[in-house]
């Protein structure tokens, strides 16, 4: 997984967590408004998050929508409700498991993309639900009326990522009949493309995508040149490159450099099935045939005013002209490009171009084809550039007109490719808005600094020095002419502009931005677009109330500028801080003493070679043995250490998993009706992070016991004389080298008559041992395989797998589980886990002629008999130890050796006491061997199966140790 | 090598525009909200912000209020990132004294040819 994803997955979870525990401190203190906005923190950022992985839009469109419901709840225009709760919890349940989804390397899953949007329906619902019919239509219309305006940075695949998009695209298909649209034109038009549009146009709007096919897509098998080709309703097309193509030793032909942006008159959906294997890398918008949102993807594109007129005499439509204006930019671009090896055959491609255009637009081409050779003869790009100046500003054929020179001032100053150019106009129109009204000195300070910046960026440093000057000065009226003259250079008009160009023009203050702009003609029409945006600008500076009330009104209300220790204590008292996160933190400290470790590891193990080499030519083997010796003992001591430091770092709090509880209690609850209040202790009691992680199932199906077969329904509970509100209790602490965990309820408790009677019913015990049983004893058969005693089997819990799943799955952690249950009072349970199970401790026994490894936690002690004490009851062999029969089994029968055991010298039999749950029992072996530390193996594939077995573990010599599981045996 | 400080409570976001800026060549540091930024601030100069809005403790339209309210930093562009693409956020952003607003996720082109625009350093 990529580091960015796998930040993002780890940083969701966390959201994930303080989402689900806000919703629930929102649900017991509904007006909590800080709570809210944690809350609404969370989610926004967690779909600000997503929003980077386009392949995830399920995921971000749901959770935007749970957004929009807590920024309702926020601003209060909606109560918080159990209700809502329901909602966003579910959405973080969906949430989860698209994360896990993710984490596995695959796509989302359908079924949860399907369950993601159902959700998002009904979060939308939620939110409608309170602010009433009249909202709605409102809430259709806004996006139709904001669209025009070219203020904001509107992206387009931010918006289709947005969950607003289905409404948008129809309010803006609505406003998209193309009365005027001109078959003709809409067919010359697409003389650029390779693809010829269908004459007829559907009125349903047409529709411009963007194709940016990745980098590496012809290995994949794309051709993304014939896919734009086919689109359905091709009308315009054309073929840009992504980055300034690099020079030619570093180009790569195998890397695809390309953004095909076209134009097509057909629905969003056939389009969207045409590009569906491709749908992260095309974007779309939804075109106004006739409004100057066209192409609003890029303000920059759209036509010079002067070339509009020209062309629109020729019938075309807007659209057209806009795709005239494009291609004709990209001509300049890739003339201001040429380098001398290539240049002929650049030229003959834009004469190609031209021709084409041209010939569309009724325009005879012999000046092109006389530029041509000219270019060929002078070795020089200019008269082309000549030709396009002339067409782009509108005269179209005009052999003899007096030529213009540009290129040498265009050339002068940087060409900004496609992505800069619309950059710099949204950051002009960013700084219209900031230079509105009366804005203080260091605003305009800023402003004239980026202001300035740019300039240096396009090549022209006097501009920039005199832009600062006007920043310095406070000119707030100055800095705003900047930015409206940006491109068209003060006063001049636009069809001389590439005329004027004397650098002495650019004296400061008065026209500050005198030069061309890079690129001659698309400058016009940037200007245009930026003259327009300042129009806008104005117009929203004019609407009277909503907006820029609003700003003012939401201004931070303590002046800025204070001290930083004032600041700090005004904020003190709002931080919350939920940046800690999850990932597992080490202290410095821990990790400083492993590094330490490390390095006597190194320098330890570094005196081997030397012994050995020692080893090779000593007469005297007993004490270079003493030496490597003595040297196992240091590394001993150095691995010991390790491995202790190791577990340091391992060790996890148990509250990690406590943290699901607060939700799991309340859903259940809710669902059951009943009352229920749960306490929780000792989180911060640690353990292996397996051994935490092993827990959280087994904690969950007991609490679930709890809570539907434990607790009472209110009714049941007073009429027992208790409290409405059941009580679960779970507590966590560490005892000796294990940590316990108890889960007690104040509930009806287990009826050990009922037990009886249904292990009697199963045939799990026999009469005479139902009448021997002890309560406590038959209340432990809750544990058997199969037992299930709720009369009515609920989805939560009993369905016959029951405590005997609890009870394995906390054996396979090594750890033991008990049941005490009082009629009428409760039942509690306690379970014991070792804190660590990464190294298991093993002790090594014989039997015939064997090893066997048998862990240590299980061992009780180990006693040599003799075999006259060996009693047998029935056919079971028992011996007598300290006053308490205990049964003894030899192991080679148990493992179906045929082997009797062999006693030592004084006749005594080696046995080992094992605990079974609370009952002693004794395993003959033949001897005892050491005890070690081990790491153990479970057994894989066929052999897994063998339940005798808890796995391997390599001994120092080389051999394999086989540790038997004696639970199981026995 | 100019200086950018990233201001997002999130560690996604701060890592993704991380990566995008030292590719193109910037030295980078972050910060997870306005007054860590303000404070990080006052002991390193910065040539560029980039600040998320919605953080705790201090939000960005504060941070940048805080910043232009400040003689040393009010020639120090901003750029607001937020996945805000109401009119009124940008526009409180601008009256705040933010020099540009980007929604959120950035196309990295986006983020890096405003950063190199407002700093005048073409690749």
């Amino acid at each position: 997984m990529n580091p960015l994803l796998e930040q993002f997955v780890i940083e969701s979870r966390d959201f994930l967590e303080s989402i689900a525990s806000g919703l629930l401190t929102l649900e017991r203190e509904p007006g909590n408004s800080e709570a809210i906005d944690e809350l609404f923190r969370g989610v926004h950022t967690l779909k600000g998050n997503s929003g980077l992985f386009p392949e995830y839009a399920a995921f971000t469109h749901m959770v935007h929508a749970g957004e929009d419901l807590l920024d309702a709840v926020r601003d209060g225009r909606r109560n918080f409700d159990a209700e809502i709760a329901d909602h966003l919890l579910e959405c973080m349940d969906i949430v989860s498991a698209m994360l896990d989804c993710i984490e596995a390397g695959n796509e989302l899953a359908p079924t949860l993309c399907d369950a993601g949007k159902e959700l998002a329906v009904s979060l939308r619902a939620l939110r409608e639900g309170s602010l009433g019919a009249a909202a709605a239509p409102v809430e259709a219309a806004a996006p139709a009326e904001e669209a025009p305006e070219p203020v904001a940075a509107e992206d387009v695949s931010v918006e289709a990522l947005g969950a607003d998009d289905v409404a948008e695209t129809k309010a803006q298909d609505n406003q998209t009949a193309s009365p005027d649209a001109d078959a003709d034109g809409a067919q010359s038009a697409s003389s650029t493309g390779a693809g010829g549009g269908d004459a007829s146009l559907p009125s349903g709007g047409s529709i411009q995508f963007r194709y940016t096919p990745e980098p590496a897509c012809f290995f994949k098998g794309d051709d993304p040149l014939f896919t734009a080709i086919n689109a359905p309703g091709l009308v315009h097309l054309s073929v840009l490159p992504l980055q300034p193509w690099p020079d030619s030793d570093a180009f790569d032909p195998y890397e695809c450099n390309l953004t095909i942006v076209g134009a097509c008159e057909a629905t969003r959906e056939e389009l969207e099935h045409h590009f569906r294997y491709v749908p992260d890398q095309v974007e779309m918008t939804t075109m106004a045939a006739n409004s100057g949102q066209a192409i609003a993807a890029d303000a920059v594109h759209e036509p010079d005013p002067q070339s509009v007129d020209t062309l629109a005499g020729r019938g075309l439509s807007e659209e057209e002209e806009v795709a005239a204006g494009r291609i004709l930019r990209c001509q300049y671009e890739v003339l201001a490009r040429t380098n001398p090896e290539n240049s002929e055959g650049v030229w003959r491609s834009v004469a190609f171009v031209l021709r084409g255009l041209a010939s569309s637009h009724g325009i005879a081409h012999g000046s092109i084809d006389e530029a041509l050779e000219a270019c060929l003869k002078t070795d020089s790009g200019d008269p082309l550039a000549r030709v396009l100046d002339r067409m782009a500003a509108g005269t179209p054929h005009g052999g003899e007109a007096p030529a213009p020179a540009p290129r040498s001032a265009v050339l002068r100053a940087r060409v900004l490719n496609d992505d800069e150019l619309e950059l710099v106009d949204r950051i002009l129109a960013s700084h219209v808005h900031m230079l509105d009204g009366e804005p203080v000195a260091a605003v305009l300070l800023a402003a004239a600094s980026a202001l300035a910046g740019m300039r240096r960026y396009e090549g022209r440093v006097d501009d920039a020095t005199a832009i600062q000057a006007l920043g310095a000065a406070k000119d707030a009226a100055g800095l705003r002419q900047v930015v409206a003259n940006w491109h068209s250079g003060g006063a001049l008009p636009a069809a001389t502009l590439p005329v004027a160009t004397a650098p002495a023009a650019a004296k400061p203050p008065a026209t500050p931005a005198a030069r061309p702009a890079p690129a001659v003609t698309p400058a016009a029409a940037a200007a245009a677009a930026v003259q327009k945006t300042v129009a806008a600008a104005t117009a929203a500076a004019a609407r009277p109330a909503a907006n820029a009330g609003a700003a003012v009104a939401e201004r931070p209300t303590a002046p800025a500028g204070g001290g930083l220790e004032a600041i700090r204590s005004e904020l003190a008292e709002a931080a919350i801080d939920h940046s800690a996160n999850r990932v597992l933190k080490v202290s410095q400290e821990k990790i400083d003493r492993l590094m330490d470790l490390i390095g006597e590891m190194v320098v330890a193990k570094n005196a081997l070679p030397y012994l050995a080499a020692r080893a090779e030519v000593s007469t005297n083997p007993r004490e270079i043995a003493r030496e490597i010796k003595n040297q196992y003992g240091v590394i001993n001591r150095i691995a010991e250490e390790m491995q202790d430091a190791i577990m340091q770092v391992r060790m996890l709090p148990v509250g990690n998993i406590f943290q699901r509880f607060p939700r799991l209690v309340r859903d259940i609850s809710r669902k059951l009706g009943k009352q229920v209040e749960l306490y929780m202790e000792g989180e911060d009691a640690e353990a292996d992070k397996n051994i935490v992680e092993s827990l959280a199932d087994p904690l969950i199906h007991i609490v679930r016991n709890s809570l539907d077969h434990g607790l009472e329904p209110p009714e049941e509970r007073r009429a027992a004389g208790k409290s409405d509100t059941g009580i679960i209790r779970i507590t966590a602490f560490q005892e000796a080298d294990r940590v316990i965990i108890e889960i007690g309820d104040d509930g009806r408790g287990i009826d050990p008559a009922r037990i009886k009677a249904k292990a009697l019913e199963r045939g799990m015990i026999d009469e005479a041992r139902a009448a021997t049983m002890t309560d406590h004893e038959a209340v432990q058969l809750v544990f058997a395989a199969g037992f299930s005693t709720a009369e009515q089997i609920s989805d939560l819990s009993g369905r016959g797998v029951g405590m005997d799943v609890v009870r394995s799955a906390i054996e396979k952690a090594h750890g033991s589980v008990q049941l005490s249950s009082e009629l009428g009072r409760g039942t509690r349970i306690r379970i014991a886990l070792p804190l660590s199970m990464a190294v298991t401790n093993v002790m090594i026994i014989r039997s015939a002629e064997q090893m066997f490894g048998v862990q240590m936690d299980m061992v009780v002690e180990t006693v040599r008999v003799p075999a006259k004490a060996i009693h047998a009851i029935k056919q079971q062999r028992t011996t007598v130890l300290r006053g308490r029969i205990v049964p003894l089994y030899a192991l080679n029968d148990l493992l179906r050796i045929p082997e009797p055991p062999v006693p030592n010298e004084e006749g005594e039999v080696a046995v080992l006491v094992i605990r079974l749950g609370e009952q002693d029992v004794g395993v003959i072996v033949d001897d005892f061997d050491a005890t070690l530390d081990l790491i153990l193996k479970p057994l894989d594939g066929v052999l897994g199966e063998l339940g005798g077995y808890s796995g391997t573990a390599l001994l120092g010599d080389g051999s394999v140790l086989m540790v038997l599981n004696l639970k199981e045996l026995l | 090598m100019k200086r950018v400080l990233i201001i997002d409570d999130a560690a996604t976001v701060r890592m993704y525009h991380r990566k995008i800026l030292e590719d193109c060549g910037f030295e980078v540091d972050e910060a997870v909200n306005g007054l860590e930024a303000l404070e990080k601030a006052l002991t390193t100069s910065y040539d560029l912000f980039i600040v998320d809005i919605n953080m705790p403790k201090m939000d960005g339209y504060r941070f940048i209020a805080e910043l232009r309210a400040r003689d040393e930093f009010s020639q120090v562009p901003a750029i607001m990132v937020s996945t805000e693409s109401e009119t009124k956020d940008s526009d409180r952003a601008f009256a705040a004294g933010a020099n540009f607003y980007l929604i959120k996720p950035a196309r990295p082109v986006e983020l890096t040819t405003s950063v190199r625009l407002m700093l005048g350093e073409p690749a």
